[in-house]
């Protein structure tokens, strides 16, 4: 009797993966993530492309400055801590932890007639896939910058390939012989201990190697080219950092600015992806959660948060600071596609994507205690809604001191204003505080629903920290720079999302303890976040694209302000439809006082404005689509900026989130205000006072009338007469 | 194509198994016919799924020989996988898929994709009220469902071995009526079975013969009532089981 071949086992190994993965994404977050999921791929594979581009040549022009014998041992040095960034990560991945088991070790594929053979090559086929795009997107085109140096063209292409894929397998090999071994010698239990041991160490290498190399590199251009290096490379990489975070022009802020919607973009997302290939638990038996005594007597609250805090603290010291480095080392290396320090930006990048990947082994070697953490302290008598925001405060405490020691080199960057600091200071603490709560609820919600598997959040962990870490880091970022009613409204949207969030995880936490019915029945403003999120990826999308392929600045934003509202549209349109409202006035009173009042507010704001800054205007980009473009461009903006954009904002705003809010907080000024708020925030490029008092206005008009037809109205009048003002003053 | 030789029987011959200083299994010896419903019985811990685990090739014995239709199972354990269901003590799935995709994949792992694979298992699914379900995701399942997923993977393929491990465990007594008369049915057609449990009533009603297992060595063997006289002429099984385990 022949059995099956291994291109057939192959395939259907391929088939379930892919079925799990697609299950899971449909089963947990709707079908919606399946469109979500690929266009997060597209924003996250072309943003690390560029930036992997800018890698290559980043290191060729590094070797160039630098003596060749110094700069070949640097990026030698470089690369081997790479290697051992990879084989760690891969590492961390081939272990799911006690209790979990990886697929090949399940009771129920060790039934089925596999070879040991084939066996093998599956694991190390599923294997090479970890850590693949890490390899591809940042080991590869580094390698490639150093061997240009020898080899050009096709050649130098096909040698790149060649070794990372040689270094890929003999990377997933090693991980997965270190874990043969010590699962060996070793048993179970240890393996955390190995797996921080090893975080550890790479932490050390790799920051070892980024305060050296800047200095290396100095004394190197010192020598050869004998002239005095650079100021920011002669001392250490903290100094750079404090000069490099100047966002004095307005080129890098608006930079800066793109990749804060990206990243907390993509962090939103990042919770739709809750893909974990699949586990099974049953080898050794369920294991009940221990050291649920020491939970169980009445512990006091600030005890609580104090157990919760020391057992984050080496996680918490460890990474912030990484994802700091790599923060400021990605905003930087992204936008500096010319200029001086380009190699050493680049490096900077590098180095801080190495740090990320620690941080992803450090995350997955602390995973286990903590799950456990939050699975027994609902145990111990408390509340869900009390466990989420211990956890909260506690991480506030913590990343307070932490941000404050990352905020100190503010005090030496000269600013005009001297009420810059307080602000600064209160911005960074509010954000910090509602992207706590974010996180906290985030990570609540990731929990399995069920308790024997207290593992396997290193997937859902090192995204719980990417839910919120990255975007508070970069609102810190950004609020150095920006207005206080941006970062008001900023800090709205967050707290919003904090709030939705947490009922969600309350809800599901309770369905894990006594399950029955939805337990995504109690989401309420997620879904529309949710919604808001796609059509923002889809317009990063083509933002990203359009230059790309020729458009032009101007066109791409127009396209990709037609994409926004057109993929907002009909997403809102299904939303409004599961908040009806009580009509309270006719349909063509609705309409004339919606028109009047946008007349009325168009008037009023064009002369407050003419008041307080004659002669401004006309200078954001949306203001140069109406005045440098012409035909179907012209019509396109002219005609969506009259319908389909007032159309699908108010759908949304005023059809959709502000019912959703006030379900959420009972209180209409509340859902009135906090919509007004993310409205203002969505327009903060062209003019967001204007736009935060029109959103009050229309919230107004929508609670009072009860009909869209009049915020619409309003919404269409005011946009029709803006647009009319713009046309004849060209 | 499994069911035409003769000697197709389940065997083991002074098969022991030590985890360090621990016995787990002592010298069994065991030898059952084509067609055979063979039940190990014994107390937690007795060594009855050390004996399963030895059959399936998942543990190397420390001395004897497990063999399967004169497959050694350590040594031809990929041969011997064809041949057998296996259904494990704590059924374990992979949470992301659906039962029948589930169902799907070990049907394919086995080169045994085919369309009268498929009518076996929607007749089993069928009879354990478990249609509807089989299209649902496995994160939902309850405990029975579960184990009703299990058994219907390991009869999926027609093997002409079962080694389940407390396969009614956790089912209702209407489902657990079902796969016994599902296991007989087999077992007409053929199929040897084997199945650990503790619950003397099922071993009592649907084996054929019986084997006491007590400290990983076989006290008793036989049907209901030889197993009764070998404890000393008891009347009931449980007495008789009650006995041999005393005794251990």
């Amino acid at each position: 009797m022949s059995g099956p071949t291994v291109a057939a086992q192959g395939r259907a190994l391929l088939r379930m993966t892919m079925q799990g993965v697609v299950n899971s994404l449909r089963h947990r977050q709707g079908a919606g993530a399946l469109v979500v999921f690929p266009l997060l791929l597209t924003v996250l594979l072309i943003e690390l492309a560029r930036f992997g581009a800018k890698g290559a040549e980043g290191v060729r022009r590094f070797i160039a400055v630098t003596s060749y014998d110094r700069g070949t041992h640097f990026v030698a040095l470089w690369l081997t801590v790479m290697a051992v960034a990879v084989v760690a990560l891969k590492y961390a991945r081939a272990i799911p932890g006690r209790g979990a088991r990886p697929l090949f070790d399940t009771i129920l594929f060790r039934a089925l007639p596999v070879s040991p053979v084939t066996r093998t090559l599956f694991e190390l086929l599923l294997g090479s896939s970890h850590a693949a795009g890490f390899v591809a997107l940042v080991f590869s085109p580094a390698l490639y910058g150093l061997i240009t140096l020898r080899f050009h063209g096709p050649r130098a292409v096909l040698i790149t390939v060649l070794i990372s894929v040689v270094f890929n397998e003999v990377a997933t090999l090693v991980a997965h012989a270190l874990h043969a071994l010590i699962s060996r010698y070793l048993g179970g239990r240890p393996l955390d201990i190995v797996r921080v041991v090893t975080a550890c160490v790479g932490f050390l290498l790799v920051g070892a190697f980024s305060t050296l190399g800047p200095i290396g590199v100095g004394f190197a251009r010192r020598i050869r080219v004998g002239r005095p290096a650079p100021d920011w490379s002669e001392s250490l990489p903290f100094w750079g950092l404090v000069r490099w975070a100047r966002f004095d022009d307005a080129r890098e802020l608006s930079d800066l600015a793109l990749w804060t919607v990206v990243l907390v973009l993509l962090s939103v997302a990042a919770l739709v992806w809750r893909v974990r290939a699949p586990t099974d638990i049953s080898l050794d038996g369920p294991s009940a959660p221990t050291g649920a005594g020491r939970w169980e007597s009445g512990l006091s609250g600030a005890r609580v948060e104090w157990r919760m805090l020391s057992r984050q603290a080496p996680y918490l010291v460890l990474a912030t600071p990484a994802f700091l480095v790599f923060f400021f080392a990605v905003v930087k290396g992204a936008r500096s596609a010319t200029g001086a320090d380009l190699p050493f930006v680049t490096l900077m990048g590098l180095i801080g994507w190495s740090l990320i990947v620690q941080g992803t082994a450090l995350t997955g070697a602390a995973s286990r205690r903590w799950r456990r953490v939050l699975w027994i302290l609902p145990t111990a008598g408390r509340d869900h809604r009390d466990a989420i925001r211990s956890l909260a405060k506690a991480h506030f405490a913590m990343t307070v001191g932490l941000s404050l020691g990352a905020a100190l080199p503010w005090w030496f960057v000269p600013r005009p204003l001297w009420w810059w600091y307080p602000r600064q200071f209160l911005g960074m603490v509010l954000v910090i505080a509602v992207g706590q709560w974010a996180q906290s609820a985030a990570l609540f919600l990731l929990i399995d629903p069920s308790p024997d598997r207290l593992t396997g959040l290193s997937v859902g962990g090192v995204f719980g920290v990417l839910v919120t870490a990255i975007p508070t880091v970069a609102l810190l970022v950004l609020l150095s720079a920006m207005g206080l009613p941006t970062w008001l409204s900023l800090v709205a949207l967050l707290a919003l999302l904090a709030w939705s969030l947490e009922s969600s995880a309350v809800a599901r936490l309770r369905w894990i303890r006594e399950p029955g019915g939805d337990p995504d029945a109690a989401l309420r403003v997620w879904p529309a976040l949710r919604s808001f999120g796609v059509a923002g990826l889809a317009q990063v999308v083509v933002a990203e694209t359009g230059e790309a392929v020729g458009l032009g600045a101007t066109r791409t934003l127009v396209l990709s302000l037609l994409v926004f509202s057109g993929v907002l549209l009909p997403l809102a349109w299904r939303g409004a439809k599961t908040h009806p409202v009580e009509a309270k006035w006719s349909l063509g009173r609705s309409v004339a006082t919606g028109a009047l009042v946008g007349a009325a507010n168009f008037a009023l704001v064009l002369g407050l404005a003419r008041l307080l800054r004659p002669g401004a205007g006309g200078g954001s980009p949306l203001a140069a689509a109406f005045t440098q473009t012409s035909g179907w461009v012209l019509a396109a903006i002219v005609v969506a900026s009259t319908t389909v954009i007032p159309l699908a904002e108010e759908l949304f705003f005023r059809g959709w989130l502000m019912p959703a809010v006030r379900r959420e907080v009972g209180d209409a000024r509340v859902a009135v205000a906090l919509s007004a708020a993310v409205f203002a925030m969505v327009h903060a490029g062209a003019a967001w006072a204007p736009a935060l008092w029109a959103g009050l206005i229309a919230g107004a008009l929508m609670q009072r009338s009860g009909r869209l037809a009049t915020s619409l109205a309003m919404h269409v009048t005011n946009n029709t007469l803006v647009v009319l003002a713009v046309l004849l003053g060209r | 194509m499994l069911h035409g030789a003769a000697d197709l029987v389940v065997e083991a011959r002074g098969l022991s198994k030590r985890f360090g200083d621990r016995v787990a299994l002592d010298g069994l010896d065991l030898r059952l016919p084509r067609g055979e419903i063979f039940g190990l019985l014994g107390p937690n811990g007795a060594g009855k799924s050390t004996t399963l685990n030895l059959f399936m090739g998942f543990l190397q014995p420390t001395a004897g020989t497990a063999r399967i239709a004169g497959l050694d199972c350590a040594r031809e354990s990929r041969a011997v996988m064809r041949l057998v269901g296996h259904l494990p003590e704590e059924p374990a799935l992979f949470e992301n898929l659906t039962g029948r995709e589930l169902v799907s994949f070990v049907l394919s792992m086995r080169g045994e994709d085919r369309p009268e694979r498929w009518s076996e298992v929607a007749v089993s699914a069928e009879r354990m009220g478990f249609t509807r379900e089989l299209d649902q995701l496995i994160a939902g399942y309850s405990m029975g469902m579960r184990k009703k997923l299990a058994l219907v993977t390991a009869l999926a393929h027609d093997p002409a071995v079962l080694l389940l491990d407390e396969p009614t465990n956790g089912l209702d007594p209407v489902v657990a009526r079902e796969v016994r008369s599902l296991l007989e049915e087999r077992a007409a057609r053929g199929v040897t079975v084997v199945l650990s449990t503790h619950l003397l009533d099922v071993a009592q009603r649907v084996c054929h013969r019986l084997g006491v297992i007590v400290k990983g060595r076989l006290r008793a063997v036989g049907d209901a009532g030889e197993v009764c006289a070998q404890a000393g002429g008891v009347a009931t099984l449980e007495e008789a089981f009650m006995a041999l385990t005393a005794a251990g």
